[in-house]
């Protein structure tokens, strides 16, 4: 889900010029809505704001950014000129810590009608995404990996495998390659002999991985050839199978995950932003986002109106979603900050 | 006597008015001053001391050393600390390398031949970084142009590991680093006085010797900068290594974006930035001070 992140300077400098635009413009509009650009904010645009804007009299400007902690800027210095933000669930306990973000009222959705775990207090999802394994067909057929067992397995399945840079997934992988059953992953690694393990697994597959930073640089090293496994991002996988990459989505364990939108605290218009928050994460809205990307909303009734085909491509349709499992956003929340250190340490040391 | 003394008293005569004068223009000059430190207070200044003061911050809002503990106790920053030195010192070898002989031969090109040969050392200057290590990536990668080539022409079965690695960060590094080193150097070369090599031939020095003695030395100082610039410019990389080093190039600036994004302090990232900038200007310093010494040494 991510592009590319860029050097930090540069990203505090377009920052604070970013906030100086916002504060011209922001007053103008009803509700100004921020999302991580490209692709995805297009067919967020499109499918949700757009007609949701039009329902409900609203204008809303629109801003790009690619990290939650741009908003805990603006909360920081006092000047907030954004109102809703669209983060990883898996940042939302970071953000609330940090107390950036406005509480919502519990009837903002009908929690029933989501994924499990896609809602909280302080955020609604809008995106979810799966991690999941695919692999060339041109090299394996359709006997690819049939799972992390297998995905590790380098004597069966030979070649280079491209994983996320990041510990978020991979841990998880890891522990099931180790053996342990979906049911277990989170309290396997819970402890602290059990993210030891997970690393020093990770760690055999150095000679064999090619870790990509963002969503765009997994398409590329699919579509170009580069790999022939990749443990991924299933939205950016088929942008690459759309452009002719002879590549095959294996749904078994794939790890879901969700983004979600939030109000920032102190936002200028924060009724505006909770009202607009309501509107367009009702299903006549975001039923229409597969038509501009490969993902598809946790709001489940959207799946009613899908064809087979739109079902096929994704990751929450009934059949693709029995295969997967929940990210636990608590653990990440809790530890996700120092396994990112020991992952990165694991990375760098030899 | 006599004309001594007229000449003092009409010095004294328009002593005020010269000094006058030469304050007038003093604070003229200083004026011209103004909007470069007023843009260096606001812009670097005061965000670096934001920054100094963050880093004191701990998770709690209060002051705390935490922040620095953490670097000294957790071991990757020590790693990734050593990663970027490493990285930023042999692509800085390998573009003086490189560097050096490509101005040589640029300031001795004739006029024409010349313009045209600094334009090709301009023009990637003008693509932006991300574009052109994507390029490299074309050209690098397993099945990129150049394996793809090598191996259609039956030279190799197996494509070289040239991309997602050290060896991809480094080609990338250097080539983007490249025009840093040359234009100083270039410019220094340039003001070198020809004579001056002519003469030592003269006086019967080898052109080996005419260089060692008088070209070399003479181009030191714009050689020194163009080098300490390709360094510090290298410890804040991040795109290229990012995506030309495969994942085992952990850079600084890589670090200090994911910091941001997992501490709800910004003190975690800010004492990141605070070490790097510390250890920058430790090094600074040193360089001046043996490139200083070594130049005298060269000069004796």
């Amino acid at each position: 889900m991510r592009l590319l992140s860029r050097h930090l300077a540069a990203m505090l400098f377009s920052a604070a010029v970013m906030a100086a635009n916002a504060i011209a413009t922001a007053q103008a509009a009803d509700v100004v809505i921020v999302q991580n650009g490209g692709v995805t904010q297009e067919a967020h645009r499109k499918a949700m704001w757009e007609p949701a804007a039009k329902a409900l009299g609203f204008t809303f400007d629109e801003d790009t950014s690619q990290s939650w902690t741009e908003g805990k800027a603006q909360v920081d210095s006092g000047a907030v000129t954004w109102d809703i933000v669209s983060l990883n669930m898996g940042e939302v306990q970071l953000a609330v810590k940090a107390d950036v973000l406005t509480k919502l009222p519990s009837d903002i959705v009908d929690r029933s009608d989501f994924l499990p775990g896609s809602v909280n207090d302080y955020c609604v999802g809008n995106t979810v995404f799966s991690t999941n394994i695919a692999y060339n067909t041109k090299k394996f057929g359709d006997a690819g990996p049939a799972d992390f067992a297998e995905f590790w397995d380098v004597k069966k399945f030979p070649g280079k495998r491209a994983m996320y840079k990041s510990p978020r997934g991979n841990m998880e992988a890891a522990a099931l390659a180790l053996g342990h059953p979906r049911s277990e992953i989170y309290k396997f690694l819970s402890t602290e002999e059990g993210r030891k393990a997970a690393l020093d697994k990770i760690a055999e597959l150095k000679p064999y991985a090619v870790w990509f930073d963002s969503g765009a640089q997994s398409t590329q090293l699919v579509k170009d050839g580069e790999v022939d496994m990749i443990y991924g991002w299933n939205g950016r996988i088929i942008a690459a199978i759309d452009a002719g990459a002879p590549f095959k989505i294996n749904y078994k364990d794939g790890l879901l995950d969700v983004d979600c939108y939030a109000v920032l605290k102190d936002a200028p218009h924060v009724d505006n932003a909770i009202k607009f928050v309501k509107e367009i994460s009702k299903a006549q809205y975001v039923k229409d986002m597969p038509k501009y990307v490969a993902y598809g909303s946790p709001n489940l009734k959207a799946n009613e109106s899908y064809d087979e085909k739109t079902l096929a491509r994704l990751t929450t349709s009934p059949q693709n979603v029995k295969e997967e499992y929940m990210s636990d956003f608590a653990f990440w929340g809790q530890y996700g900050t120092i396994l990112s250190e020991a992952f990165d340490h694991m990375l760098a040391s030899n | 006597m006599s004309a001594s003394l007229t000449s003092l008293q009409a010095r004294r005569l328009n002593h005020e008015a010269l000094r006058r004068a030469a304050r007038r223009e003093r604070r003229g000059l200083e004026a011209l001053l103004l909007p470069g430190i007023a843009l260096l207070v606001c812009a670097v200044l005061l965000p670096i001391g934001v920054m100094f003061y963050l880093s004191f911050i701990g998770e709690d809002g209060s002051f705390s050393l935490e922040n620095y503990l953490r670097l000294w106790t957790t071991p990757v920053y020590g790693e990734v600390f050593k990663i970027t030195f490493r990285i930023s010192f042999f692509t800085t070898i390998i573009v003086a390398a490189v560097g050096y002989p490509l101005a040589f031969v640029l300031v001795h090109l004739p006029g024409r031949l010349q313009n045209w040969a600094l334009l090709f050392v301009l023009l990637p200057f003008w693509t932006p970084v991300l574009v052109r290590t994507y390029a490299w990536l074309v050209l690098l990668q397993d099945h990129g142009l150049i394996n793809d080539g090598l191996i259609s022409l039956g030279l190799i079965s197996e494509p070289f590991e040239l991309s997602h690695n050290v060896t991809g960060a480094l080609i990338g590094m250097v080539q983007i680093m490249l025009p840093f080193l040359v234009l100083p150097l270039f410019s220094s070369m340039k003001a070198i006085d020809q004579n001056l090599i002519a003469a030592a031939s003269n006086l019967g020095a080898t052109p080996a010797r005419a260089f060692r003695d008088v070209f070399f030395p003479l181009s030191l100082p714009g050689f020194l900068a163009g080098i300490l610039m390709v360094f510090v410019l290298c410890l804040g990389f991040y795109v290229t290594p990012a995506v030309l080093g495969g994942g085992s190039v952990i850079m600084a600036a890589m670090r200090i974006d994911a910091t941001v994004r997992l501490y709800t302090s910004w003190g975690a990232a800010s004492s990141l930035g605070i070490v790097l900038l510390m250890i920058t200007v430790l090094l600074i310093l040193v360089a001046t001070y043996v490139g200083r010494r070594a130049g005298q040494g060269l000069f004796r």
